[in-house]
């Protein structure tokens, strides 16, 4: 028996051995992200399914043009370029903290944490400033359903004036154009409401980790791998919304 | 690094703690204020900066583009514009995942596992959609009044 015990080699099939070389937590939490990078990709192809069906599509340079305390403004791009930024911001001191917790620099972990909290409800309460901002003039999921309840003067404004075939579309086929504008609020509002619900998550997630810091739950541990777990969550996030940006801000 | 043969103290702390294991926290487990620790930090910020100038540029085109309505009636126009942003788009996500998710410093095995079904599943859904849908604006296009004069319209 001893002398079977000390032939045994270790292999991956047998045990004893790491493939990876990563913890089991880290490995779960990557598949995770897979998976919830197929349900957001799901979400933002459909949307590029609904606009590619329809002729015309509402402008989001004149469907996002407001900013908080100036509603005179008309800038395109200019508050959701803010949010954009505080993602990434933010993204960059969870990073920072990840990099104190690889050295159990306990201190550097709870000032990166609060910072990364910071932005995480920043981007937030922008969010929820927009939404309120769309609901209030009159978009919600399930709008611009009927052109009796709302005619082609209610959304004509969403659309580019400038395109010589999108005002023509407006004419000859509202019904398109009030289908294309009732799917887009849908999408969006879909899109950003779960990624939003993502980012809610994550500030949850930061706030335990951020009290099991000072608790000092991970250096009895002797290691800060669920904060490196947290920022992978964290990460995928801001990574989820990069792509947001483009597909329903910019194109 | 794959396959390592873990013996005595590493083969106990295999049973009971990976995660002390297998992250690096028992090989690099280096001062803050080394000159290893302030490299990394150093680089994250360089990746900051590249991150803050593509969302920039992205930004301005999207605002010069609002600008100049280019006519985009013109196939090369419209995907000219489409891919910039796209390409664009996919280097942040790039960037994102190599560094600060540090996919870049695992395994080549575990980086096949995580990117090979993102790319084909995610790559094929978009492709079967897009390709799908313009289909059926076309057949619209084409047959819908004919279509319509047959069924009848669709409102009430």
């Amino acid at each position: 028996m001893a002398q079977t015990a000390t032939n045994k080699k270790l292999s991956a099939w047998r045990g004893g051995v790491s493939p990876f070389n990563l913890g089991y937590g880290k490995v779960m939490m990557w598949i995770f992200l897979l998976t919830d990078a197929l349900t957001f990709s799901g979400l933002l192809a459909s949307m590029g399914s609904s606009r590619f069906l329809h002729d015309v599509w509402p402008d989001p340079n004149h469907v996002f043009h407001s900013v908080p305390f100036f509603p005179s403004w008309n800038a395109p791009l200019v508050f959701v370029s803010f949010m954009t930024f505080v993602l990434i911001l933010s993204s960059v001191t969870m990073v920072l903290a990840v990099h104190a917790g690889h050295c159990n620099n306990k201190k550097g972990v709870i000032k990166w944490l609060m910072w990364t909290l910071i932005g995480g409800i920043t981007f937030l309460s922008c969010q929820a400033w927009e939404w309120t901002h769309l609901y209030q003039s009159g978009a919600w999921w399930g709008s611009f359903n009927d052109l009796l309840t709302s005619p082609v003067s209610t959304f004509e404004h969403l659309f580019n004036p400038h395109k010589p075939y999108v005002t023509a579309a407006l004419a000859q086929d509202p019904e398109m154009a009030l289908s294309a504008t009732h799917d887009f609020f849908n999408y969006f509002f879909t899109v950003t409401g779960f990624h939003g619900l993502h980012v809610t998550t994550g500030v949850i997630l930061l706030t335990i980790g951020l009290l099991n810091t000072v608790n000092n739950t991970y250096e009895h541990r002797g290691h800060y791998e669920m904060i490196e777990k947290i920022g992978l969550y964290w990460h995928f996030v801001d990574l989820v919304w990069v792509f947001v940006f483009t597909f329903y801000y910019l194109l | 690094m794959a396959n390592t043969h873990h013996t005595g103290v590493e083969l106990e702390l295999y049973e009971e703690d990976q995660g002390k294991l297998y992250s690096g926290l028992l090989l690099d487990h280096h001062d803050y204020n080394s000159p290893e620790s302030k490299a990394r930090i150093r680089n994250l910020i360089r990746v900051t900066i590249i991150l803050s100038l593509v969302t920039i540029f992205e930004v301005a085109v999207g605002l010069l583009l609002f600008k100049s309505n280019p006519d985009i009636s013109k196939t090369y126009i419209h995907l000219g514009i489409i891919a910039y942003f796209v390409i664009l788009t996919f280097v942040k996500a790039g960037y994102i995942v190599n560094v600060f998710m540090h996919l870049g410093e695992e395994t080549r095995h575990f980086k096949m596992i995580i990117l090979v079904p993102a790319f084909v599943l995610i790559g094929w859904l978009v492709t079967a959609l897009l390709v799908d849908s313009s289909y059926h604006l076309w057949i619209n296009e084409t047959f819908g009044f004919t279509v319509q004069s047959i069924i009848g319209s669709h409102q009430p």
